[in-house]
């Protein structure tokens, strides 16, 4: 049985294919202006790779989730994005008890007992602190890329404490650490600032009371140097599944499959 | 008596001179980095026309959060007691200041005397301070003085569902892009911070 999951983000669309629960087919693409044109051309993109016809796209059950899953037409179901995780990560890493997704607008966190279902959840979505739009602007502040970024935070001698929760604010102390006598080195500075998102992480985690094993998942996941803090603040390894981005969208699909199976809708 | 009150704020010093209870002479200039600099260069050009040196003042009052940098201040005073004080020179019959700064926002209660009872303070986000006006005056490509009478042009507010100055930045490109004006983009924001800030300030007030 073939079938989809959408995760519609704020930034990134992520599509995924289920040939028999197994990934078959994979796509991540900028959202950009409208969700469901970005949406219709990740799952196309998904079926050429399997030489399926898109046009085929209607008989396939379809569960889409995200923050712009409800402005979709063509998909079968709607799923909260802590349910798609969970199955998700359930698939990828049966071990794991805590999820930490981080993307582009938002972070949440979210517990699961050992049957994969969700004990408890915190979400942060009111302001860019410590998400990936904050990492992003920082990047553009310095002028160097998130994965330069990334591997020059490897070479850090120190963190200056970057105190300001709000991304604007905490700009203006990165311009300052910057233009210092002398100025504080570039790799101290980027410690600084994922310092700081990890201590924002960590109040989140804290909310819901920490459990191992912990992933990581989202976009922001695939930043090495961020992680390598995240596990120093919390004084052990976590997991980073393979596409830790697509994770949601591979939950939606495992719901496809067994709504389908339940006979559901289609 | 001559007296002078300096507020050098995150963003902006201001400096009075009052002598005799009249206001002699004021400026404004952005506080720029180095704030002691800043002081000195304020108090000169306050000075300028009113045929006064620095050694004619018998008193200077330093404000705002640079307060402690003013070199020739004779005490210093947080900008809330500082604002109470002002606002009962022009109007005694005012309880309530709204404050909107550079870079925090606050409300102030005062009493007939212009003392203090009571106040609230958002300086953790650059939602609502004038930092967020100046990042959205720049997205849209308008001067800040302009910006105010761009949104009382509009027709229909756009919604904005963020207080973030990072969030709503982007909201307002990709309206931008949609060909929304920038008097509907503008209103729609006035719209939700002075939403957000009726909504914070009742809260912390009732607290």
């Amino acid at each position: 049985m073939i079938t989809l999951g959408i995760d519609s983000g704020s930034l990134t669309t992520k599509a995924i294919v289920l040939i028999d629960n197994n990934i078959a087919g994979k796509c991540v693409l900028p959202t950009g202006e409208d969700g469901e044109t970005s949406a219709r051309s990740a799952v196309s993109n998904c079926l050429t790779q399997l030489n399926l016809n898109p046009e085929n796209m209607n008989s396939i059950p379809v569960v889409a989730t995200g923050i712009g899953a409800k402005s979709l037409t063509f998909v079968s179901q709607h799923k909260a994005i802590t349910t798609c995780l969970a199955r998700g990560i359930r698939y990828m890493l049966p071990q794991v008890r805590m999820i930490i997704d981080m993307g582009a607008e938002s972070s949440t966190v979210i517990k699961i007992n050992d049957r994969g279902r969700i004990v408890d959840w915190a979400n942060h979505d009111k302001c860019a602190s410590g998400t990936g739009l904050f990492l992003q602007q920082m990047a553009k502040l310095m002028a160097i890329s998130i994965e330069e970024m990334s591997t020059i935070s490897f070479k850090a001698k120190s963190r200056p404490e970057i105190t300001s929760t709000c991304a604007v604010f905490a700009e203006s102390e990165v311009i300052s650490h910057i233009h210092r006598i002398p100025p504080t080195p570039m790799p101290d500075v980027v410690a600084g600032i994922y310092c700081s998102v990890a201590s924002r992480i960590l109040a989140l985690c804290k909310r819901v009371g920490i459990e191992k094993e912990v992933a990581v998942t989202g976009g922001v996941a695939l930043n090495r140097g961020l992680i390598n803090i995240i596990e120093e603040e919390m004084g052990f390894k976590v997991l980073i599944p393979e596409n830790p981005q697509l994770v949601a969208a591979l939950g939606a699909a495992i719901i496809a499959g067994e709504s389908a199976e339940k006979g559901i809708y289609r | 008596m001559i007296f002078t009150g300096i507020d050098i704020g995150s963003r902006g010093t201001k400096t009075v001179i009052l002598q005799n209870d009249h206001i002699l002479a004021s400026t404004i200039r952005d506080t720029g980095p180095d704030s002691v600099k800043t002081a000195y260069s304020a108090i000169n050009a306050t000075l300028k026309d009113t045929g006064y040196t620095l050694d004619d003042i018998n008193y200077t009052v330093a404000t705002g959060y640079g307060r402690v940098l003013v070199p020739f201040a004779n005490e210093n005073i947080s900008e809330i007691s500082c604002h109470a004080k002002g606002i009962n020179y022009y109007y005694p019959s005012v309880r309530t200041i709204l404050d909107m700064g550079g870079q925090d926002c606050k409300a102030i209660r005062c009493d007939e005397k212009g003392n203090v009872t009571n106040f609230v303070m958002n300086d953790k986000c650059a939602g609502g301070t004038g930092r967020f006006l100046e990042m959205i005056a720049e997205v849209l490509n308008l001067p800040l003085s302009q910006i105010g009478d761009e949104a009382l042009r509009s027709q229909r507010s756009t919604p904005f569902n963020t207080i973030c100055a990072v969030f709503a930045k982007s909201e307002a490109i990709t309206y931008l892009r949609r060909g929304i004006s920038r008097s509907d983009i503008l209103a729609g924001l006035n719209d939700e911070q002075s939403r957000y800030r009726k909504r914070f300030f009742h809260h912390r007030w009732y607290c």
